[in-house]
Parts: C-alpha cells; structure tokens; sequence
C-alpha cells in the first residue's frame, strides 16, 4: 500500500462512523457475550499542520478513539483513511510505512518507557524504523535530546533517573524519533505538575511550528486543550456530541453536556470563582452498557424532553464547523419542560 | 478564642538509605472552627507528609519530628499513641486521595462506617447502621439503604470519595484534612463532591485542610492559603491576598502557570523554567533559587517566614492583625516584589490570534 498520495488534496486524517466493540464478560457462560461501544459513529478530521483536541470525562472512550486512530486497535466498523489510503483494516505488514508517520505519546510516562532500556536505546527503535544508518545514529540521538529540551549527556541514563516532566520528554522524543507527520498525544501532561505541564504544552507547541506536525490531543482537562487545540471534539459515552473550533467551543457552547463541563472546571480566580453558579449536572455518566434510549446525556441533562428520550440526536452543522448534537442546542431558547409538553424538536 | 489546631515550627525530617530528608521545614499555621486552610504546592512538596504527620501517621524509628501540633489545646506531636487514637476517631478525620486503599475491599461499605462509628461511639449495631445510612444520604448517594450493602469496587471512584466522606463524618469532626480528595476524579464529579464537602462543613462549623495542587479549587474554597515549596511553606495569607497581590515570586509564577478558561487563548503558556528541588539535596538558601528570575547574591541564605505587608499601612486599618498577617519567604523588598512582579507579568505570553495555525 501507497502511503504517497500527493499531499494537500486530501486531510492526513479521516474517520467515517469509527466504532470500536469491545466483548464484556458477563459471569456466566450461559448469557450471551455483551459487547460495549466505546466508540460509537465518530467521524473526524484531521488537517496537515492541525491540532484537534478531544475531551471528555473518563470513561468517555477518548483513548480507545486515540488507539483506533493509531491502529493500536482495529475498529469494529467505520473507515479510518490516512492521507487518502483506507487503513481500517490493513494488517501489520502493510501498516509499516503508516506506523512510522502516526506515533502515539502515551499518559504515564512511567509505565510507557522500557525501564531496563537506557534513553539512547529507547530513541533508536524509532531511528532505525526511518532507516538511520548507525554512524549518524548517535548525533540523531543527541539532537533529539536537544530538541526536547534533555541533556544530551544523559543519553545513558535510564528512565527511572529522570523527573516526571523528563520522562514525559523522553516519550515526546521517542514519538519524534521515527520523524512522524501526526502525533496522538493521550493525556500528555495529566500525570505532570502545573509547572512542568506549562513546559511541555510549550514543547508541543514549539515542536509543531518547526516541523509542521499535526496533534490530535486527548485530555480531560478542558483548560489545557484549549490552548492547545485547534478544533476541539467533546466526547460523551462514546460519541462526539459537539465539534466546532477552539474558541467558539468555549466562548459559544452548544451542547448542555459541553457547557455543563465548562462552567465545572474551577478558575484560578478569587472573583470569578465566587461569582460562578456551581454544581449545573448531578450524577455520573450512564453505564456504557445500559444506554438510555435516545439521547445518552439525557439523564443528566437541564434541557432534555419527550424526543429526547426517543430519537437519538445527530450532529449537525449550526455554521461555522460547529457540529452539535443535541435536540435543544444552547442557541435555541430553554424548552418548557412541563411533563407531556409538546417538545420543541 | 484560642484555634482549632495550631502548627508551630513544624519539622519532619526522615532518614532513608540515600541520607537525610527534610521533607517538612518549619511549617507553622493555625486554623479556628469552620474555616478553609489550602496547602498548595507541587509534587512533593510535603504537603501529604504535612497532613499525615498532623494525624500521627509518620512515626517511626526513622522519622524525626520536631515543633509542636496542639488541637483543641492539647499537644499531638508528642501525645501517646493512645490519645492520638481518641483524637483520630472524635477530633480529627483525613480523606485521603486514593479512596481505593482507604477502603477495606471484601468488607460492605456500610460495614466499615459502623465499624468506625463503633470505634469511638458506644452504641448497638443496628443505630450504627442507622447512623451510617443517614450519612451516606448526606453526602449524597441514592437509596443508601441498599448502596450501604454495596461492596467498594462495586462503587464509581466519585461514590467511593462520597463513602470515604462519609466514613470521615461519622466521627463529627471538628476538623477534616483532606489530602487531594477529588485529584483522581472527572471535573463534574469532583465539583459536585466539592460542593457537598463545602457545604457539610460550613453547616457544622468543621474545619477544613484542603490539599491540593489545583490553584481553581483553592480560589473557590480558601480562606486562607499556605504556599509549599521543597518543604517548606514561601506563602502564607488569607486566599483574597495570596490572589489579588502574591508576594512570593514562586507563588506569582504558579498562578500564571495555570492554563485558563477565560482571557484570550495563548499559543504558549508562562512557565516557571527548571524543576522543584530535590529534598535529598537542596539547594542552599532559598528552595525557590535555581528557579527564580529575580534571585541576588543574599539568597544563598535562608529567607525568613515574615510579613512584608503592614496590614494598618496597607489598607486594612482596624483589622485583625492575626487573622490578616501576609507572610512571604523571599528577601526582596515589599516595593521591589510588586514592580518585579508587574515586570513578570507583562512579560510575554503569545496571544493567538487566528484559530487556525
Ligand atoms: N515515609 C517516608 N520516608 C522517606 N521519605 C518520604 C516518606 N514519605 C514521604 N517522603 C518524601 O517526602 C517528600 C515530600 O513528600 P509528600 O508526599 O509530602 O509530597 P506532596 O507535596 O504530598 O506531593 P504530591 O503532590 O506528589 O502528593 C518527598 O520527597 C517524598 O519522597
Ligand atoms: S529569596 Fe531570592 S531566590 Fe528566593 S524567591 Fe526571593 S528573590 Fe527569588
Ligand atoms: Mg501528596
């Protein structure tokens, strides 16, 4: 399979009704086997040059999304097309020149970095996937290191010898190393303290400028995407039930799950803290296996009426590229929400 | 009226095999009935190491504990472990971040509240249960007649904290130390066991130690707010000083470090350079050193713990000197503070302009 498709006609990236299935175990053998949606219809894309953030609550499916979109895992249904080439399905033989342009970082840097390996040999797997002949090996290396703001005298030393913030440089460099075009980062900074997550968001993005990468970034924190992002994807027990670009997102929320989780992130700010309305959703997501009918927010949900609790709402485009949803979208005014009211559909 | 709880000089220092480690570096605060402290600070900074050793947790042969902890009057430090039990099950409860290892997993979760009821209360089994249901309603989980019976992992990690919250109330406390109580959980869940934790406390005037790296729970919960840095406490204030007029400048860099919701959407955030120190081997003088923009040649010594703010010139004329002290641990001067500050806070941030890179 081609991975050369001449650049700029078609997105690097793109995911048409991706679902992934996963069997649960039910207990008992003489149920039949479940299977739970945790990702369900998502389609996506993704420019050269762009950064598409995805958040959600946990749970949500944001990293099984980020593991299809890698082909760490094979989607149960739906296409997944890089630069124009359909790589659903494709078998590890033919996925190897797509593997070194798709690299994925990791939430724990921690447990994603071969402890026993020292950091040159960690860098050189990747190095050696673009073919690097082994006398530029150890210059390649050591500019990597630079490039992620490490030592390069550390080249021999282990993981476990670093911070937290270093390590999750190390995984940064190891991504890098294979020289990819897109970057699925999974809870890049999570695990980092406030100081150091600054750092690396700034490495992330100092790292797309010089070498045009495209991001797509998956957190759950809402404050740090933002930034980060581009275009922003909000996730709900499997779906994207909101897409719109990163300022509008925040600015104009149209889903109520959205601005549920906006008005729930507490600002560092003494005023604006007081004046906040606090809690705006009770209770926990639904479980993934025992979905509501119709719209999957519903029971958590301010706005939700009669259709919502029958017609499974679908994205549609309210201008601009913000995609919502949502039977009673935030631009709309509030629904009655007497019981039998005629739903304003 | 004498606090709640005073801390007074507080030093925990633990020997492991690579050498000595001053984990807690005279840390003093006080704190009355009903009010908010948040210690803040990064990743091993001491805050746990704090909280745990207010609770009695960290003696051992290899921990030496120096200063004094007095709550309600009576000295903890020291106290025989008999007395430090009676005040962890009446005076004193701790939520700890992980409700996973605090939770008893083969036990039902109404079983482990009685059981801590019982600890320190004379009553049958079946008024504990009682006691118990109630509580697990109060902290809001549905039908705790039945969820009572629910054993932990049959729990969400948010209702687990709630049962944690739970157990933590049983004793009527006059003071909860929570350390990260809602680190590990979704935004949602942990605003709404915010406010119910909130609310719990103001209602019954228990003092609260909130323990946290999130500056936004700090700005929303706070009265006042205590600054950890490499084990030792650079900020002390009421949570309206420590926001509007940050004095240390570690604390000033932390607030501007944090990614916002609001203002204009930045193409780099302001960091603070380096990483916090290594307790094994500090640096000399002041922790924050090797990290601060505006260091001179005095901060090879240690800076004193000291207000620099005269509450009576500063504005405040007739308030409480005590509750209203605004402590800082830096040598700059007042003035100098505030105009590097200001000088830092120019400084750039790239502001995006275009959505589209
Ligand atoms: N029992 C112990 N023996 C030796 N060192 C310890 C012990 N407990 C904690 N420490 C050390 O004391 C220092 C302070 O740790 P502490 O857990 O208080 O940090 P923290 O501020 O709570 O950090 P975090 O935000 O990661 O929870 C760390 O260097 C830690 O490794
Ligand atoms: S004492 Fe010196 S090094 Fe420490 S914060 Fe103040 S100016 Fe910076
Ligand atoms: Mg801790």
């Amino acid at each position: 399979m081609s991975v050369d498709a001449p650049p700029g006609t078609a997105p690097l990236l793109e995911a048409r009704n991706l679902e992934l299935r996963y069997p649960v175990r039910t207990g008992s053998i003489r149920q039949p086997t479940r299977h739970v949606r945790a990702v369900d219809d998502v389609s996506l894309e993704l420019g050269p040059g762009e950064t598409l953030g995805i958040v959600g609550e946990s749970g949500c499916g944001k990293s099984s999304l980020a593991r299809c979109l890698v082909r760490l895992a094979t989607p149960t249904a739906g296409t997944l097309l890089y630069r124009g080439t359909d790589i659903t399905r494709a078998n590890q033989r033919s996925l190897r020149p797509v593997r070194r342009e798709i690299q994925m970082v990791f939430q724990d840097p921690e447990a994603s970095l071969n402890g026993r390996k020292r950091v040159g040999q960690i860098l050189a797997t990747g190095l050696r996937l673009r073919g690097v002949p082994g006398n530029r090996m150890k210059a390649e290396i050591r500019e990597l290191l630079r490039l992620v703001g490490l030592n390069p005298e550390h080249v021999d030393h282990f993981p476990h010898e670093f911070s937290g913030g270093q390590r999750q440089r190390i995984g940064i460099a190891r991504a890098l190393s294979a020289d990819p075009r897109l970057v699925v980062l999974d809870e890049p900074v999570s695990a980092l303290d406030v100081s150091i997550r600054a750092q690396v968001v700034n490495l992330l993005y100092d790292l797309r400028e010089e070498r045009g990468l495209s991001y797509v970034f998956v957190a759950h924190d809402l404050a740090v995407v933002r930034h980060a992002s581009d275009r922003i994807a909000v996730m709900y027990l499997g779906r994207i039930v909101e897409q719109s670009p990163a300022d509008d997102l925040y600015d104009h929320p149209l889903h109520p799950y959205t601005a549920a989780l906006l008005a729930a992130v507490p600002v560092p700010d003494r005023v604006a803290a007081r004046g906040r309305s606090k809690t705006v959703i009770r209770g926990e997501p639904a479980n993934a296996l025992e979905l509501p009918s119709g719209c999957r927010f519903r029971p958590r949900c301010p706005r939700a009426t009669d259709v919502c609790a029958t017609v499974d709402p679908q994205l549609v485009d309210h201008g601009g590229r913000h995609l919502v949803a949502c039977h009673h979208p935030l631009d709309t005014p509030a629904p009655a929400r007497e019981a039998g009211s005629p739903s304003p559909a | 009226m004498a606090p709640l709880l005073e801390v007074e000089h507080l030093r925990v220092r633990f020997r492991t095999d690579a050498g000595a480690l001053q984990a807690v570096d005279d840390v003093s605060f006080s704190l009355s009935d009903g009010k908010v402290l948040a210690i803040v600070g990064e990743s091993g900074s001491g805050k746990s190491v704090t909280a745990l050793t207010l609770m009695g947790l960290t003696r051992s042969a290899n921990t030496e504990l120096e200063g004094a902890v007095r709550f309600d009057g009576a000295d903890l430090l020291h106290a025989p472990e008999r007395d430090l039990r009676r005040v962890r099950g009446g005076g004193m409860a701790m939520i700890f971040q992980n409700p996973m290892t605090a939770l008893n997993p083969v036990q039902r979760v109404g079983a482990q509240i009685v059981e801590q009821i019982r600890a320190h209360d004379r009553v049958s089994r079946s008024e504990a249960w009682k006691r118990a249901v109630t509580l697990l309603r109060r902290v809001g989980i549905t039908r705790p007649e039945v969820r009572a019976r629910a054993y932990p992992h049959e729990f969400s990690g948010g209702m687990r904290q709630r049962v944690m919250i739970a157990a933590a109330l049983s004793c009527s406390p006059r003071l909860i130390v929570a350390d990260e109580p809602t680190t590990a959980l979704d935004v949602t869940t942990q605003s709404q066991i915010m406010d119910e934790l909130e609310q719990l406390c103001r209602e019954s005037t228990v003092a609260l130690i909130l323990i946290t790296h999130d500056i936004g729970l700090v700005a929303r919960m706070a009265d006042d707010v205590l600054v950890m840095y490499g084990g030792r406490a650079l900020e002390h204030a009421p949570a309206d000083a420590v926001f509007a007029d940050p004095l240390h400048p570690y604390t000033w860099a932390l607030l501007r470090s944090v990614p916002r919701l609001d203002g204009d959407r930045v193409e780099r955030l302001p960091t603070i350079g380096g990483s916090p120190p290594s307790l094994l081997h500090p640096p000399s003088g002041c922790h924050f050193r090797p990290r601060c923009p505006h260091s001179f040649g005095r901060c090879t010594e240690v800076p004193p713990l000291r207000a620099s703010v005269d509450p009576e010139a500063d504005g405040h004329p007739g308030a409480e000197p005590e509750g209203e002290r605004h402590l800082d641990r830096c040598w700059l001067g007042l003035d100098d503070k505030r105009r590097l500050r200001r000088l830092d806070e120019e400084a750039p941030a790239l502001v995006r302009t275009d959505g589209a890179a």
